[in-house]
């Protein structure tokens, strides 16, 4: 490969890290739970990708690539210093809205919150998976762990997920109003 | 959902929703998904999480554009030296006979005392403790201001890092601790808690023919001393035991 088309292929690789900026934000997002946050580790994770681009030897690996420098930031911050929120002041009445609107933003919520409650090892594996549509062998290069552990890990996060999602649709399931013919 | 109730190929089924399961086996499952209703109702259960979450960060975005910027390189090497230099001791002189308001005022004397160099330090209630001597009185003073900080900013999500090296690692192996049962039901009850390892004195033990085994949930740092610096950028609070 000539200089010419090595620049070349610098400057493209180059531009699809940058371009995987919302993906990476949605998984980091997901991960930490804190919007500020998350764009602070994306941010790192691009910096520290573009400084290391030249180190990617194939570039059919740069999602896991990215993923595994995005899991070294959350890792360097993990038990840093969260902002406070108070969520149930966030909880904003918006009498406004379509019912279904509302449904769907609780549901986003609480899922959001089973999320949060899911050991970390769990969080990042189910993520990925769901939200990235990463194969396990992926998931266990980005984060380097066993394919065994991704299972395992995965199997556990979605039954937890099932378990409370189940319960709470069970809480708020109303008896359906029983028809009967009056003669 | 149909009860999440798990079912014997469950391994199978999950491979199956990730698109990881042969052309064959996937011939099968589909299957046996048409004659067994608990396995059709377990793979629509485990879908339903994957839609669920895909549908929670739906639309999730992230603020507007900020171009990616050089990472700064902290200087931890400095604020190595400094730890190094300023090592806090006796934070905890009364505790035990103290009440819990006196408690709580010392834990905010402890946060205001305690050695940091971050930025953040005024609202920041994340501290870490370090050990490295094998005294069970100093293992057990540990875990007791450890816990009494976790449970004071438990609503503040304070995270709390019992970090240990040379000798102080003891309490971090499951082998070898003296207080291995209590140090598990911590570990079990506080998602806020962390134990960091030193890898140099795991691998100077182990040099030495010493099979180190430490608890499932530790994590490890090269050095201890490093970690301590890094923390304290971050603006943790640093208390030696």
């Amino acid at each position: 490969m000539n200089v010419i088309e090595r620049l070349r292929t610098g400057r493209d690789l180059k531009r699809r890290i940058a371009n995987r900026r919302n993906r990476l934000y949605k998984v980091a997002y997901a991960w930490c739970g804190d919007g500020y946050l998350a764009d602070d580790l994306v941010q790192d994770a691009l910096a520290r990708a573009l400084d290391k681009a030249h180190q990617l030897k194939d570039p059919a690996r740069l999602d896991s690539w990215l993923y595994s420098i995005l899991n070294n930031c959350w890792r360097e911050h993990l038990r840093s210093r969260r902002p406070d929120v108070e969520l149930d002041e966030e909880k904003l009445e918006c009498p406004r809205c379509p019912e279904w609107i509302a449904a769907r933003d609780d549901l986003a919520e609480r899922v959001q919150e089973l999320i949060d409650k899911l050991p970390m090892g769990q969080r990042q594996v189910v993520t990925l998976i769901a939200l990235e549509e990463f194969t396990y062998k992926e998931v266990a290069e980005a984060l380097d762990i066993p394919i065994g552990t991704v299972m395992s890990r995965l199997a556990r996060a979605r039954q937890f997920m099932c378990e409370r999602l189940n319960a709470a649709n069970r809480v708020v399931e109303m008896p359906r109003p029983q028809l009967r013919r009056v003669k | 959902m149909n009860g999440c109730i798990p079912h014997p190929i469950d391994d199978e089924i999950h491979r199956f929703v990730d698109g990881e399961l042969s052309a064959e086996d996937r011939q099968r499952l589909l299957e046996r998904i048409e004659s067994d209703p608990a396995v059709a109702a377990r793979l629509q259960d485990l879908r339903k999480v994957n839609d669920a979450l895909r549908h929670a960060f739906d639309g999730v975005q992230p603020p507007p554009n900020r171009r990616p910027v050089k990472r700064r390189h902290n200087g931890w090497r400095r604020a190595a030296a400094a730890a190094a230099a300023f090592l806090p001791a006796g934070f905890f002189a009364g505790w035990l006979t103290a009440s819990v308001d006196e408690r709580q005022s010392q834990i905010d004397a402890l946060l205001a005392g305690g050695l940091s160099l971050g930025p953040n330090i005024a609202e920041s209630k994340n501290a870490m403790f370090h050990i490295d001597v094998d005294d069970p009185a100093k293992f057990a003073e540990t875990l007791d201001k450890a816990e009494a900080l976790l449970e004071t900013y438990k609503r503040q999500g304070a995270r709390v890092e019992v970090v240990a090296n040379s000798k102080g690692l003891d309490l971090l192996r499951e082998d070898a601790s003296p207080y291995a049962d209590r140090v598990q039901q911590m570990l079990d009850r506080y998602d806020n808690l962390t134990l960091v390892a030193c890898v140099n004195t795991v691998k100077r033990l182990r040099a030495r023919g010493i099979e180190v085994r430490l608890f499932d949930e530790t994590e490890a740092d090269i050095s201890a001393v490093e970690h301590v610096a890094r923390r304290l950028q971050q603006g943790w609070t640093y208390i030696k035991i």
